[in-house]
């Protein structure tokens, strides 16, 4: 399987460990020809940041993460994803970066025709990982969500609490082991303390190496053992407000 | 080696799709996992199988396992279309050569002809000036002279036969131009030739059955529109059943499709499982309509004794199985190339 990364024209823009990992410069998007949702924002992510979104709703938050995750394209400036201009990747090359992230959305989109195991498991095998291995995979996930393995084969989603059902849908985000992982109010239904626990298992992803991006209209009042790169960004009608480390 | 080098080599090394473009630099590729703990980012791609075709067809399979079994009802309405259209095509696959040979029988009467009476009378070289000039005449293939001789020992053989003796001292009959006109020429462009040679002198009379000849072309013509109208509409049919049984399927998969977009799987491993079931609703229509077909030969074969409608096949060196195998194979790629276009529209509106 051909990569991205194995054209010539790209070859220049492969990643290093200088590169950020996300790159925002100059970017605006907008729907229509009134409705501006990002008006020319820049920011650089490194590898390994914990950063939190935060701004009101209507804001731009999720603009950015779709944006990030090649789910859209800007109006103008350039967003680059590992050193990769999205705008100028192939149609082809698009799947293969979102492999490279893990989503998660305020709808946790499982679906409710199988257990919550073979949700967790369908990320690795729609990308061609073996059935046993992609077993493996999401009972290790699982696991580091706080879900029992047995239980997720034997329910389905609609049987899980709202907490849960983002746990189950964050082990389907990392089932495919991301280096950047993509949150999108995954704990805007969440009581005060699921709302931190899911946090709190985004900051062990974040310890372990893993870029965490979580975008929320309210950010987390209680206590969250926030990792030691956490980053604030602040976002208000499309326009970036402040940038806290 | 590169960094770059050694995000590639572990793409096709190591587990493959987890090695997607955002590669983590190579000091924290090789730390180890944590089996309990929190995960370890880029650091858990231990080594494992590579991406797998056959995994990715397996997964495939079971989608589309689980599509059908989503919505039976759907299948079976498209099975049941499918299978009459089938039916209609298979039978119109084997009667053509029954068709093609009846056709050849026609054709001879297809060849318009007129009479051309000359007048009484008329020298040797007048008959050769209007041979000549009716051989040149606008749509007509070839001039038969009948010297009035003949035409009376013919006349007299077949009153003998019918056992009336003929007893002609005079030969009354004239000589006779028989006309034949090129096979696809209309009506009006013969009447109108007749018109002219009507007008030529020595002629006596010209004589043509236009309506005959109306009613032929046109019950020929008619024939071949309907034939190829309801080949046609069997075909289309056919299409149509798959297409909105896949447009149902994967209306029903779309939160499925949105989500295998969102987590990198290709247009490709999306579509998939539209070609598996296109391919096996056409292969079933295929079987259930060469068995309706025997059923309806069983019911027809006393009623036409002597007719093989396989003759033409038997001629075949492999004979009439493999020609329906390879039917059966054509059917499937149709329903695997359309079921896999249905799904390749239904992805691309779930963007």
């Amino acid at each position: 399987m051909s990569t991205p990364l194995e054209t010539p024209a790209e070859t220049t823009t492969a990643p290093d460990a200088e590169t950020p990992l996300v790159q925002f410069d100059g970017v605006s998007r907008r729907f229509g020809s009134f409705r501006l949702a990002l008006a020319d924002v820049s920011f650089s992510i490194a590898r390994g940041q914990f950063v939190l979104l935060t701004g009101p709703s209507g804001a731009g938050k999720s603009t950015i993460l779709q944006l990030i995750a090649a789910l859209d394209l800007p109006t103008s400036g350039s967003v680059r994803v590992a050193g990769q201009d999205i705008g100028r990747l192939r149609p082809r090359a698009v799947p293969l970066l979102r492999q490279s992230m893990g989503i998660v959305l305020q709808d946790p989109m499982l679906l409710d025709d199988r257990s919550v195991f073979d949700n967790v498991m369908l990320p690795a095998l729609a990308t061609g990982v073996a059935r046993a291995e992609a077993a493996e995979r999401a009972e290790r996930a699982l696991s580091r969500t706080g879900l029992p393995a047995d239980e997720a084969r034997r329910v389905r989603p609609r049987a899980l609490s709202g907490g849960e059902q983002q746990r189950a849908a964050l082990a389907r985000a990392i089932v495919n082991r991301p280096a950047l992982l993509l949150a999108d109010e995954p704990v805007a239904h969440l009581d005060e303390p699921a709302a931190a626990a899911l946090l709190a298992i985004l900051a062990q992803f974040c310890a372990a190496g893993v870029t965490v991006i979580v975008a929320t209209h309210a950010p987390p009042a209680g206590a969250w053992p926030a990792p030691p790169m956490l980053r604030r960004l602040h976002v208000e009608a499309g326009r970036l407000q402040a940038d806290a480390s | 080696m590169s960094r770059r080098a050694g995000c590639r080599r572990m793409r096709h090394e190591s587990t493959g799709p987890s090695q997607g473009p955002i590669c983590k630099p190579a000091a924290a590729q090789g730390e180890p996992d944590v089996p309990a703990g929190p995960p370890q980012g880029r650091n858990l791609e231990r080594e494992g199988p590579p991406v797998s075709a056959v995994a990715l067809r397996g997964f495939a399979l079971r989608r589309a396992w689980r599509g059908a079994a989503r919505q039976p009802g759907v299948l079976l309405v498209a099975l049941l279309l499918a299978t009459v259209a089938t039916t209609v095509l298979l039978a119109a696959l084997v009667a053509a050569p029954l068709l093609w040979r009846a056709w050849q029988q026609v054709q001879p009467l297809r060849t318009a002809e007129a009479t051309l009476f000359v007048a009484p009378g008329t020298a040797s070289a007048d008959l050769k000036a209007l041979t000549a000039r009716a051989q040149a005449a606008p749509r007509i293939a070839a001039v038969e002279w009948v010297p009035r001789d003949q035409a009376l020992a013919a006349l007299a053989a077949r009153a003998s036969r019918s056992g009336v003796p003929a007893e002609v001292k005079n030969n009354p009959l004239p000589d006779v131009l028989i006309l034949q006109f090129d096979a696809g020429a209309t009506t009006g462009e013969i009447e109108a030739t007749l018109v002219a040679l009507r007008k030529l002198p020595r002629v006596d009379l010209v004589h043509f059955d236009a309506r005959w000849h109306q009613r032929l072309t046109s019950g020929l013509r008619a024939g071949t529109a309907l034939g190829a109208a309801a080949a046609a509409v069997a075909a289309l049919t056919l299409a149509l059943a798959l297409v909105a049984a896949i447009r149902l399927l994967t209306a029903a998969d779309l939160p499925e499709v949105r989500l295998l977009r969102l987590v990198g799987a290709t247009d490709a491993t999306i579509a998939r499982p539209y070609a598996y079931t296109g391919a096996a609703l056409l292969l079933a229509a295929g079987l259930l309509g060469s068995g309706a077909l025997w059923v309806l030969w069983q019911v027809l074969a006393p009623a036409l004794p002597g007719l093989d409608p396989l003759e033409p096949a038997r001629a075949l060196p492999a004979g009439p199985g493999l020609l329906w195998a390879a039917v059966l194979a054509v059917l499937g790629l149709g329903g695997a190339i359309i079921g896999r276009l249905a799904g390749a529209s239904a992805v691309r509106k779930a963007k």
